[in-house]
């Protein structure tokens, strides 16, 4: 195997109006080798992608391709080069089918003198893909009517079905079942030995020792250091991506039980929801796992009001409540930190305090005018007590990281007081050192006498911060159990 | 880039989605042959083939606009400049048919909506401005233009046997049946051709789905958007040429009537998905047809065209209805 | 710190001035001036006290409307309803003041205007048609009503009593300022306060950034729709009013013109099409640089006609530079 690499980052900087992501990066791919790239949110990763992609542009730097210098101009020519890129947000197009999506600006044509598509070979060359990844789907399917984790497969499958020289999967995992990932790897290794190049990034440290070759750390826009995945240790790992230790990942501690806060039973919906009951005691973290599709967002919409039920009751502090809007659910103390935070959580072109105070305007009203300064102020607070990093108050919600947005979305529920809280996937796709606060957070809340249902699709996570767990499976709960007799097999036994 | 305002309730329940299913394939076909057969009924002159090939007629020469429309909309935007830009060709072309050569007339025509649309197209697919202020913007500069040249007043002086062929275009038939009737056939098929079996056109409806998504694959929105709207325009070139030769003159109001309500009112009545991505040309030319179809009927009842307006909103209005009903 | 740093730093401080000014906030203004600076050499009577108080006169109504607009665009929204409503609001109030006298009748007739805006509203929120497609059909629908009623006709023949009761609003003066602008800076005032000081306002901004995440945070998203267009609507129909009152007339085509004012006013001003971005003092700026540079073009000798081109011109460069400013 050619011992040069295939691709070279030389002293890379990227500017944006405010920050510069990329610090004078180094980095090397080599043919036949996956390459792990890890770091903190914001830590320049997406952005060295996006980069490699030919979606931007160095300000400063070289890039040498098969030991040439080389210029990546647009997303067109990166594809012409041979690199082919498995984005973290999918971009499907939900009202085309499989097929369409996976062919996308690649359709085969036929005839001489006018082009034309020609669908048949089209729709049997993405058949031919899928069978390769084992999926038994329908190229003719709409994407939108798939799961998100089908979703995931047929964004590997678009870059599997290209001839590529170098592939990048960024976080490819976060919406696979064991199975899938499974499929994954097993392809990645077949590429491997074709002498691809294989960039890939992930969070989960379990990967990285599963999967990876070579490891590169970023931090702050920095490289901090390339080392043998085989030999480098997970802790080792953290310490350069956070540039310090952690001495436990999850801060449990026990606490004392408290009274009943939160009961519901028999919770339906018909296709949905099928007989959900469990209580939820002050101070306690309830963890909610299971697959995805296990309907536990629904559970937590239902909770919430925003997902009409047939039948059932929810009693809160011994008051029954009936909750048809989200408002209703507010107003009696619940808060929910939803899945999606982008499209049910944040607002994104308004400011920092503006999405800390949008779910309890009412708080804020001094006679008929809001009181901008209270506001202010209830702002800087959460933010200093929440670790979160921001210019100011004032700045725009896009412009903070995912960790420090999933925080501010937090602080809505603190805001409005609430005694129930719901996070769903608290900590999907934030880095460790944002994660950390969240975890103590949590526990601070629930030392404080809240009840929290923790929604995680991380079973590590479950295991760790859960004082008693439930496990769903299609819209139905499987099993119950304490903490002290949890573990990873009973846990995906009752989800599959 | 279509504001939306809509309050969405979180869980689409799945209520009436059988209907909506065949409600989406064969609703507006059965809509139109319910408004077909409650005309008959009502109107005495209806059913007869002289009734229908003139409105078939009339329609014809609209159709192309909404050819071009169709694109633009299925392509995820909206062009408002269709009116204007149907009398500004109407009044290039005029104003060179008479000076020159009934020909260079009509290139003239093609070219000066070919040319506005490229302007749009360049606005919005390089400029990235949104694509309703721009066509809104160019509504009211071709609209101006038109009226500028000649303050208001028509072009006439085109002498009516060295355009007789050009007149042809307009007012000719073949078989008995109207040439523009075939013009139109001739178009809605290439129109078709473009949408479903070229890259181009599958191009078109990636962007009506996910403009992020087709650019990451590669698609160039800036060229896709210019040729689009280039497209737009010329297509307003050809409604307004053949208009030329219709009256022999150049009308610099003959397109500020219901040219874009009826252009972007087929589209969405036809039953294409108003943000992009889904549709084809042959729901926009169902969906004129029940537009001209119901007007003629209430014109021949006797109702008012002012009264035939509130009721042609008010058809649009519940078709769009009952498109989002099905998407729910 | 030695020399050689110090001579480094002022220079690169002298290049970076241009850099340094805000462009986003103060280009506008600066445009503005530099409008007014040219017109006033071209005719120096343009910059007359006589020129200016007149021009604000029509301001102050453009800037009624432009504000009414701006609420459906923060609601990530648009009211292409508002030129119709115009119309109609001055048909109800002249009917109106037949049997009610001047001032019931003025609020009855305003009132009315509103009511489009509430079914504009409501079809909205309750029916789910994206809002485009609602004051769409509520132009043609409006538009049909008001021509079926009047038949065409222009309501005249108000009494004297009531006419001059009327013309104060329209045509007087307070002091030195014309009547509608007191009322504009008022009202003005009291909208500004709505949006940035009360919570109902922050639930616009909210609801136009992310509805979706404004029904989550426990706020009802069809009250906010309701009223915005509602608000839209009754705007629109006071500067109709005052349009109205001075001259004692009203018919349908009232309105021409005006919605494409009303929105390339708003957003030239600053407000996003997206929604979650603007405000009143947006719809200000807006709403003055096109009246003085309509304004201004009269005053220079330019013709009706090819006003209307440079007014859409100019509505498209400027969003073109803002967007290009947002870029950089």
């Amino acid at each position: 195997m050619n011992s040069d690499p295939i691709l070279s980052f030389r002293n890379i900087v990227k500017r944006f109006p405010g920050v510069e992501a990329l610090k004078g990066v180094d980095l090397d791919l080599n043919a036949g080798e996956v390459h792990v790239l890890v770091g903190a949110n914001g830590a320049g990763k997406s952005t060295l992608v996006k980069i490699l992609a030919g979606v931007y542009h160095p300000d400063e730097g070289e890039i040498y391709y098969e030991g040439r210098p080389a210029s990546i101009r647009s997303p067109e020519q990166a594809l012409e080069s041979g690199i082919s890129v498995v984005y973290q947000n999918f971009n499907l197009i939900n009202k085309m089918n499989v097929g369409q999506n996976i062919f996308l600006n690649r359709e085969p044509v036929k005839g001489r003198f006018f082009k034309r598509i020609d669908w048949k070979r089209l729709y049997s060359d993405a058949a031919a893909v899928l069978q390769r990844l084992h999926m038994d789907l329908d190229p003719k399917v709409k994407v939108g009517a798939l799961t998100v984790a089908d979703h995931q497969m047929i964004e590997i499958a678009k870059a599997l079905s290209i001839e590529c020289r170098i592939l990048v999967l960024d976080e490819p995992t976060s919406s696979l079942s064991e199975q899938e990932t499974e499929e994954l790897f097993s392809r990645i290794s077949k590429l491997r030995e074709d002498g691809v190049a294989i960039l890939y990034i992930s969070h989960r440290m379990e990967e990285i020792k599963r999967i990876g070759d070579r490891v590169t750390v970023f931090r702050d826009g920095r490289k901090i250091g390339t080392e043998d995945a085989r030999e480098i240790t997970v802790d080792q790992i953290i310490k350069m991506m956070l540039g310090r230790e952690i001495d436990k990942i999850y801060p449990w501690i026990g606490r004392p039980a408290g009274e009943e806060l939160l009961s519901v039973e028999g919770l339906s919906s018909p296709g949905i929801l099928r007989d959900v009951s469990f209580t939820l005691h002050r101070g306690e973290i309830l963890g909610l796992a299971g697959l995805v599709g296990a309907k536990r967002t629904e559970v937590a919409h239902a909770i919430f009001g925003a997902l009409p039920l047939e039948s059932g009751r929810i009693i809160l502090n011994g008051r029954h409540l009936e909750p048809k809007t989200p408002r209703d659910a507010i107003n009696a103390g619940i808060g929910l930190l939803p899945e999606d935070k982008r499209k049910h959580g944040m607002f994104s072109i308004l400011s920092v305090s503006k999405n800390i105070t949008s779910a309890g305007l009412r708080k804020l009203k001094t006679g008929l005018a809001l009181s901008l300064k209270r506001e202010r102020e209830v702002s800087e607070d959460f933010v200093k007590k929440l670790n979160i990093r921001a210019p100011s108050v004032n700045t725009r919600m896009e412009s903070l990281s995912g960790g420090n947005q999933q925080k501010v979305v937090l602080t809505k529920c603190l805001f409005t007081n609430s005694e129930v809280l719901i996070f769903d996937e608290p900590t999907k796709g934030i880095d460790v050192g944002a994660k950390e606060d969240i975890y103590r957070l949590m526990i601070e809340l629930a030392q404080e006498g809240k009840g929290i249902i923790m929604i995680s699709s991380d079973i590590p996570e479950v295991l760790g911060m859960s004082d008693r767990i439930m496990v769903m499976k299609e819209g139905r709960i499987t099993a119950e159990m304490f903490r002290d007799e949890a573990n990873q097999q009973k846990i995906l036994g009752a989800a599959l | 880039m279509i504001p939306q305002g809509n309050a969405i309730p979180l869980q689409g329940a799945k209520t009436g989605l059988d209907i909506g299913f065949y409600w989406e394939r064969y609703g507006v076909i059965a809509a139109f042959l319910v408004i077909l057969a409650i005309s008959s009924v009502l109107a005495p002159n209806f059913l007869s083939v002289s009734n229908f090939l003139n409105v078939l007629t009339t329609m014809s020469f609209v159709l192309f606009v909404t050819y071009g429309q169709t694109l633009v909309i299925i392509s995820g935007g909206m062009d408002l400049s269709h009116g204007s830009l149907v009398s500004l060709s109407c009044m290039a072309s005029a104003a060179l048919v008479a000076i020159e050569h009934p020909w260079i007339g009509l290139a003239a025509g093609l070219g000066v909506g070919a040319l506005c649309g490229f302007i749009n197209g360049v606005i919005i697919g390089i400029i990235r401005l949104n694509a309703i202020i721009t066509t809104l913007g160019m509504l009211y500069i071709a609209g101006g233009l038109s009226l500028y040249f000649t303050e208001g007043r028509s072009v006439e002086g085109i002498d009516p046997e060295k355009a007789s062929n050009f007149h042809f275009l307009a007012e000719g038939q073949i078989f008995h049946i109207p040439f523009v009737i075939i013009l139109a056939l001739v178009f809605l098929i290439l129109t078709h051709v473009i949408l479903r079996h070229t890259r181009f056109g599958n191009h078109i409806y990636a962007l009506g789905g996910n403009e992020e998504a087709a650019e990451i694959a590669g698609i160039n929105y800036a060229r896709m958007k210019m040729m689009i709207f280039t497209l737009s325009g010329l297509s307003c070139g050809v409604a307004g040429s053949l208009l030329t030769a219709r009256m022999l003159s150049g009308e610099p109001r003959v397109g500020s009537g219901t040219f874009l309500l009826e252009s972007i009112g087929a589209v969405v009545v036809g039953g294409n998905d108003i943000f992009g991505g889904t549709g084809n040309v042959g729901r926009t030319v169902l969906g004129l047809m029940i537009l001209h179809f119901l007007s003629n009927a209430l014109n021949l009842i006797g109702i008012s065209t002012f009264a035939q307006q509130v009721i042609v909103g008010i058809v649009v209005i519940l078709f769009c209805y009952l498109g989002l009903a099905r998407g729910k | 710190m030695n020399a050689d740093n110090v001579v480094q730093e002022k220079v690169s401080f002298n290049i970076k001035f241009i850099e340094r000014i805000d462009w986003e906030k103060y280009g506008l203004p600066m445009a503005f001036i530099c409008m007014l600076i040219v017109f006033t050499l071209i005719n120096p009577a343009f910059f007359s006290f006589r020129n200016m108080i007149q021009t604000t006169r029509q301001g102050a109504i453009l800037f009624l409307v432009v504000s009414g607009q701006t609420f459906a665009l923060l609601a990530r929204g648009i009211d292409l309803s508002q030129g119709s409503v115009m119309g109609l609001a001055s048909i109800a109030i002249i009917s109106s003041i037949y049997t009610l006298g001047a001032y019931a009748g003025s609020i009855v007739g305003i009132l009315m205007g509103g009511c489009c805006g509430l079914i504009n509203g409501v079809l909205i929120a309750f029916l789910g048609i994206p809002p485009i497609l609602a004051t769409l059909g509520m132009l043609f629908i409006a538009l049909g009503v008001e021509l079926v009623y009047t038949g065409g006709v222009t309501l005249t023949n108000l009494s004297d009593i009531d006419q001059a009761h009327l013309f104060w609003f329209g045509g007087g003066m307070v002091g030195p300022i014309p009547t509608p602008v007191v009322f504009a800076l008022i009202i003005g005032l009291l909208l500004y306060f709505l949006l940035k000081r009360t919570a109902f306002g922050r639930e616009i901004y909210l609801f136009g950034s992310n509805a979706e995440a404004t029904y989550m945070a426990g706020i009802p998203t069809k009250r906010i729709i309701v009223t915005v267009y509602t608000l839209s609507a009754l705007l629109a129909s006071l500067g109709a009013f005052f349009l109205t009152a001075r001259l004692s007339m009203g018919f349908p085509h009232l309105g021409e013109g005006w919605l494409v004012l009303a929105i390339g006013g708003a957003v030239l001003g600053g407000n996003s099409v997206l929604g979650g971005k603007g405000g009143i003092w947006q719809a200000l700026l807006g709403a003055m640089v096109i009246s003085f540079l309509d304004n201004g073009l009269i005053v220079s000798g330019v013709s009706s006609f090819a006003r209307e081109a440079v007014i859409g011109a100019v509505i498209i460069f400027a969003c073109l530079a803002s967007v290009i400013r947002g870029r950089s």
